[in-house]
């Protein structure tokens, strides 16, 4: 495990819990979707968050984005609490998020834009991180007009396009076919390794939350809680080799899947549980 | 790439759409002269003599003032409704009190016939410019500013949310997001607010100040010489025709985004 100790950590989740009201019946009844977590995760590391559905991994995402508030507890950025949105916390979305009406230079030209960046310079970098995700040839052409892998790496040059220090990825590859989606992880990884950005990564996918992580977070099913917090020690970069067949690599799984099948086979006996309704 | 054959098919398509009109026209016309050579000539005119009396209208330049005076008011009238309607309409989509306070005085007075309120138009405004003004300019613009304010509500909350993510505030969230998403609904109110307007220039122009198009229709109509009276519902047809087309083609171009087939 990655010593989050000396260094400060670059995101730290203090207390957090969060209740949704409890849709449709006569109690006003309340639903925990998180309770009391707490977690570190530090400058530059790549942490990947897993669990049943219905356990509250989006809405921890969106706190940590400050597009939901807490009900008790904060969130620390660099040791400041923050409350409100800022590309500083680069969303990735599962539906890319991408207005249909803007070019695609002009959706990676938006969050500079917001900045009030000057046109030239906003197109400028817009093109240098289309060019990264090999889409420059595709600036003007309409969000759907490309595939969803396309799209979706339109949404990764977007939030990469205001360099921010944090990138929060709501299962991003979620709605990517299988094929296309090992090509984005592995692009994902390459943008990722070395630039010093801290990654918090929703997946429902054991495979991709082992495979990109250096911490894999499994939370319990509802409320959610931190489970357990697993390392994942596989060399990087790990695009050279096939970490899927690595020892390493399976015993993680193995690990993970065993937690995780007790909290699924909960949930398929005794329904979705309580919390799916206002989950997301 | 299947952009050629769809595009060479796409043309075969659209032959029609230019001959079929144009043989619908010839016919309309045949049948108009038969009628209009039958009927007492103090009640209707055939083309043939509506064509024997435009060389006078156009000369006197009685057709084209008329026609300047309509058009003034309608244009005017009209860009004020468009302009207005659209912020108004962002400000009751935004503030759910606003349209709550609003809603029931601009449903009650877009329902209320406009020749009802002609007498209070003149309390208001007297017989006048002002007056042929407001008749356009208010109907015209509760039509946008309503559909306005729909398309605004109807924003898909997940871009709304992608914008807030990155730091947009509220002006920016309305440019970027909130405004381009209602496009379909904007130009819809346009459309109706057009047809509004016309209406208007015209109810102006025949019950409030005789004048315009209205008032060449309402004397000529008085004076029974009805191939006048038809050249000015000729003209005005023909502005409301070419004012709903201009609107097409502005949609054509607004939603080419997602015109192309994927």
């Amino acid at each position: 495990m990655r010593d989050p100790e000396p260094a400060a950590p670059k995101i730290r989740v203090d207390g957090v819990a969060k209740f949704f009201e409890k849709g449709g019946g006569g109690d006003a009844g309340q639903v925990r979707a998180l309770d009391g977590v707490d977690l570190d995760i530090a400058p530059g590391e790549f942490l990947t968050v897993i669990g049943p559905s219905g356990c509250g991994k989006t809405t921890l995402l969106r706190i940590i984005a400050s597009l939901t508030d807490p009900d008790a507890g904060r969130v620390l950025v660099d040791g400041k609490a923050v409350d409100s949105p800022s590309p500083e916390r680069a969303m990735v979305f599962q539906s890319f998020g991408l207005f249909p009406w803007k070019t695609v230079l002009d959706n990676v030209r938006f969050p500079l834009r917001v900045r009030k960046a000057p046109l030239s310079e906003a197109t400028e970098t817009a093109m240098e991180f289309l060019g990264k995700v090999g889409l420059a040839d595709f600036a003007h052409s309409h969000p759907h007009q490309l595939s969803g892998g396309m799209q979706q790496r339109v949404g990764l040059a977007r939030a990469l396009a205001t360099d921010p220090d944090i990138l929060l990825m709501d299962e991003p590859f979620g709605a990517i076919d299988a094929q296309t989606r090992e090509l984005m992880q592995e692009e994902l990884m390459r943008l990722w390794q070395g630039s010093g950005k801290t990654v918090v990564f929703v997946t429902h996918d054991l495979d991709e939350a082992v495979l990109l992580a250096d911490r894999v977070l499994l939370l319990s099913r509802s409320p959610g809680t931190v489970r357990a917090l697993i390392p994942v020690d596989l060399p990087r970069p790990r695009w050279d080799y096939d970490v899927r067949a690595l020892p390493g690599f399976t015993d993680i799984r193995a690990r993970l899947w065993s937690m995780l099948r007790d909290d699924l086979v909960f949930a398929e006996s005794h329904g979705p549980g309580p919390a799916t309704a206002g989950a997301r | 790439m299947s952009a050629a054959p769809v595009r060479r098919i796409a043309r075969i398509v659209a032959r029609p759409t230019l001959w079929l009109p144009l043989l619908s026209l010839l016919v309309f016309l045949a049948v108009w002269e038969a009628v209009g050579r039958s009927v007492d000539p103090l009640l209707f005119a055939p083309p043939s003599r509506m064509a024997g009396e435009l060389p006078e209208l156009l000369s006197s330049g009685e057709l084209a003032a008329a026609t300047g005076v309509t058009l003034q008011a309608l244009v005017v009238g009209y860009l004020l409704a468009a302009v207005s309607g659209v912020l108004l309409g962002i400000a009751i989509g935004q503030w759910d009190t606003l349209g709550r306070l609003l809603g029931p005085y601009l449903f009650g007075l877009f329902s209320t016939p406009r020749v009802v309120l002609v007498p209070l138009v003149i309390l208001w405004f007297g017989i006048g410019y002002g007056g042929r003004l407001f008749l356009v300019f208010l109907w015209s613009m509760i039509a946008i500013a309503t559909t306005t304010a729909d398309g605004i509500r109807n924003a898909r909350p997940d871009l709304v949310e992608v914008a807030r993510s990155y730091g947009a505030g509220r002006a920016q969230t309305i440019l970027h997001v909130l405004l381009p998403g209602s496009i379909p609904f904007v130009l819809s109110g346009l459309r109706i607010g057009a047809e509004r307007a016309v209406v208007g220039v015209v109810i102006g122009e025949m019950f409030l100040e005789i004048t315009g198009l209205g008032g060449l229709l309402q004397d000529s109509a008085q004076s029974l010489e009805t191939a006048r009276m038809l050249w000015a519902v000729v003209v005005i047809a023909v502005i409301g025709t070419v004012l709903i087309t201009g609107l097409d083609a502005l949609e054509r171009r607004l939603s080419s985004w997602k015109a192309e087939p994927t």
